[in-house]
């Protein structure tokens, strides 16, 4: 807690612009670098996750094909005659699964462009605790360092899943990844929880505290109210999972059970302890666990709402309720945890409260699809590639939250648990979705915060692609499921139920291989357009909110010396009656409007 | 470390830089003299660190009591444990440290530099005896067999111990920080809000470990 005391000057709260390029750009206090940093660290973290999802859809589409020059390149994954071993593929599936949540969805959307943009759309010169902030990404940085190194230590990675399910992954002798492998992880994990905590207090004392004059909480653009919502389940959550992470590396290191039952026979060894609870890991991890699936999402709801605003040329629709949307989501986000858990062995009528408390959440969620969709209604609509990615968001919104309510029904679970069906769901909401939203605020952000625009052609290549490919992706997942196939093998071979899945599973490989494919149009345009784009103007996109209204990129102290005075809501496009399409928040009305 | 990692403030930026921005509501206002920094609203960001500070003790909050709720699906309480002696002693101190703390903070509202220092080095002597007084008690578990693993009372008792520990010794950090600063001559809003906000967190450790200690060792 000591840094918190430490982050202002006598004098004055305004740090000075650094001189020097370290001070300046790696241990800087600015928010906007800080915000950069953690979205390239998100950028490294998703390409890698990107790697190692190819690897496992090689292992599902062809088991037992060889290959041996990825065999030379990797050889403790590979048979010496070159075939996939299955541990190599749940550790890769593992470190997937953990690289692509905690590094890239928890990062990008809410430390990355929280970090850039909660400072300037509330129109204040840094965050609360600029130090802090510094401190935030560090330690992150840190925890990724940590969790790549799993990577390089004997055994390798992990292979618990990015869940990391207790018994078995209390006992290091469970696998050739869960020794050193499995301790680097829960460091990982423990250490980028701390870094979380970190942020999310900043970014609640900042977006309370720091608003300028005029900006009330509801004259806040709702990607504000998406960053403040997450840091508030973040600050609530991130703690239970390092009591969990805690407790876990005592039974593997301190000799304790916490998590170990007792009387478990791994590799013919009987494990001495006994006694604990492996459920009680599942609680704490799915308290967690659950808030931060919507961790990743509130941000990408806050942007989409954001950018379909301005696209639209429209007032979102339902403001208040927008937010009021947003807030029953994450507190509801506290209550469902046990839907994860139906098959543990859990008490029906628990199951049934768990149960209609998720299918509750189909309400609010369903009142922010119609509000966008109200939104975009009737709308002269710019299809720029950033409205293409948020218009993509909604539908990924709808298609992902739709399987949410046939999982969280209890006589459905009992299917579908852990197959594909459950893989399919997750990645749509969670995964592709939160992904859109950061794509949609790269291509919305990326003139203010590199001064240049992005290659609009090559955005829509992009988009029309990654949509169409993420789609041909996990509509075959959802039948994977639905014929039973479970998740976590890695192969179908062997079962007769699952004959039908294999050439499903090719179809699923090829088309993610052409997905990732097109990544690589969305990289060569970042940086393609970062050094050689045209010049971009204060105000590209004709928006309203306070970003807009400062220099591109913005300076040190974000306004240059100058105050913005707040006058009217954030999302006040084609007003009637105003000479132009779009109202800044800096303007002053001008008739006395009846609200 | 903000002396360590920002230059420090030139003489031109004063603490009052928005004096005469406040002209034609044009939108963007000017920031009036000077460097052109400019300060929100408030006078002092003394409610950032309060805020801050209740931010991080929430946060703390949670952890212990996803412990606790772990501490009774693990039925660790009917586990037999001992009492480690010392514990009533460290109670007695971590007690004392607030009020001293208290003083301290009496201390400055009254203006009295001398007194204030003293308070706030008694009370981090208290706080280092109280961590110092917790590694007794483990050699004292210790002594009376009771290992980490012995059983999962004493699993969780060295676990909650500890924990407690290291949020204190961070606490302790601050504390020895604002000590420093304060002999260091820190600006008057400036020491008053960091004392505050250490004192908040002091308050906060000493009312846990009384908590915990009644989970863990009320029989």
């Amino acid at each position: 807690m000591a840094e918190q005391m430490e982050v202002a000057h006598e004098h004055v709260h305004v740090h000075e612009a650094p001189k020097s390029f370290i001070r300046k750009y790696i241990f800087s206090l600015d928010h906007k670098i800080i915000g950069l940093q953690y979205y390239f660290l998100a950028l490294v973290a998703a390409f890698w996750g990107m790697g190692l999802s190819l690897l496992v859809r090689m292992r599902l589409a062809w088991p037992q094909e060889k290959w041996p020059t990825l065999a030379k390149w990797l050889p403790y994954g590979f048979t010496s005659d070159g075939q996939m071993t299955p541990e190599f593929y749940l550790s890769m599936l593992t470190m997937h699964g953990t690289i692509m949540v905690f590094m890239v969805l928890t990062t990008a959307p809410q430390s990355g462009f929280g970090n850039y943009f909660l400072p300037l759309q509330i129109g204040t010169y840094d965050m609360a605790f600029p130090v802090l902030n510094m401190l935030s990404f560090w330690t992150t940085l840190a925890s990724f360092i940590v969790l790549v190194a799993a990577f390089f230590v004997e055994g390798g990675a992990p292979l618990g899943g990015w869940t990391f399910y207790t018994p078995l992954s209390a006992i290091p002798s469970a696998g050739p990844g869960q020794g050193l492998g499995a301790d680097l992880w829960l460091i990982s994990i423990a250490l980028f929880c701390v870094g979380s905590l970190l942020g999310a207090l900043n970014f609640i004392t900042t977006m309370l505290n720091m608003r300028t004059r005029g900006m009330s909480l509801t004259r806040l653009p709702l990607t504000c109210w998406a960053w403040f919502t997450t840091a508030v389940l973040a600050l609530l959550s991130f703690p239970v999972l390092l009591a969990g992470g805690i407790l876990l590396l005592l039974d593997r290191n301190a000799g304790t059970s916490f998590f170990n039952p007792g009387g478990l026979v791994v590799s013919e060894k009987l494990i001495p302890g006994g006694g604990g609870s492996p459920i009680l890991w599942q609680h704490l991890f799915w308290f967690f666990g659950h808030p931060e699936v919507y961790i990743a999402i509130l941000p990408g709801m806050g942007a989409t709402s954001h950018i379909l605003s301005t696209f639209a040329r429209k007032p979102i629709y339902g403001y208040r309720v927008m937010i009021v949307a947003m807030f029953a989501i994450g507190l509801l986000g506290f209550f469902v945890w046990g839907h994860h858990m139906f098959m543990s062995g859990m008490d029906p009528r628990v199951a049934v409260a768990f149960s209609l408390l998720t299918l509750s959440i189909g309400v609010p969620s369903a009142i922010k699809t119609f509000n966008w969709l109200g939104t975009l209604w009737g709308a002269r609509i710019r299809f720029t590639a950033a409205m293409l990615f948020a218009i993509g968001f909604v539908s990924l919104f709808v298609s992902g939250g739709i399987t949410g309510l046939v999982l969280g029904q209890t006589s459905l679970d009992y299917f579908f648990h852990d197959t594909y069906f459950v893989v399919g769901h997750f990645h749509l909401i969670m995964g592709v979705a939160a992904i859109f939203g950061i794509f949609g605020a790269t291509y919305y952000w990326f003139p203010k915060m590199f001064g240049r625009m992005m290659n609009e052609t090559l955005g829509k290549l992009h988009f029309w692609l990654t949509f169409i490919g993420v789609y041909a992706i996990f509509v075959p997942i959802h039948l994977l499921g639905m014929i039973g196939h479970p998740r976590r093998y890695p192969e179908s071979i062997g079962f007769d139920f699952l004959v039908s899945a294999e050439p499903l599973h090719r179809i699923i490989t090829i088309a993610a291989f052409i997905t990732a494919i097109a990544q690589f149009i969305f990289l060569f345009n970042l940086f393609w357009s970062m050094f050689k784009g045209p010049k971009a103007s204060d105000n590209p996109w004709e928006a309203t909110t306070l970003e807009w209204m400062t220099a591109t990129p913005p300076p040190h102290d974000n306004f240059g010396g100058k105050i913005p005075t707040v006058y009217r809501g954030p999302y006040e496009y084609s007003v009637p009656g105003a000479d132009k399409d779009y109202s800044p928040q800096t303007e002053p009305e001008r008739v006395a409007a009846g609200h | 470390m903000s002396t360590v990692l920002t230059p420090p403030p030139k003489t031109k930026l004063e603490p009052k830089v928005t004096g005469g921005g406040r002209g034609p509501s044009d939108g963007l206002r000017g920031g009036g003299n000077g460097g052109g920094y400019w300060q929100p609203e408030r006078e002092d960001t003394s409610g950032n660190y309060r805020l801050g500070i209740w931010m991080g003790i929430i946060s703390v909050l949670m952890l212990f009591l996803a412990l606790t709720s772990a501490y009774i699906v693990n039925q660790a309480h009917f586990f037999p444990l001992v009492v480690p002696p010392v514990l009533w002693l460290n109670t007695a101190v971590i007690l004392t440290s607030s009020l001293t703390f208290e003083a301290a903070r009496r201390s400055l509202r009254r203006g009295s530099e001398t007194a204030l220092n003293r308070w706030l080095l008694v009370t981090a002597v208290l706080g280092l005896s109280f961590l110092i007084g917790q590694l007794v008690a483990w050699q004292q578990l210790v002594a009376s067999g009771f290992y980490m693993s012995t059983n999962r009372h004493s699993a969780y008792a060295y676990t909650f111990t500890g924990l407690h520990a290291l949020h204190l010794a961070g606490g302790l950090l601050a504390l020895m920080y604002v000590l420093v600063r304060t002999r260091g001559g820190w600006a008057a809003p400036r020491k008053r809000v960091s004392i505050d906000a250490t004192a908040i967190y002091w308050h906060f450790m000493d009312g846990l470990w009384i908590y915990l200690f009644i989970l863990l060792f009320w029989r």
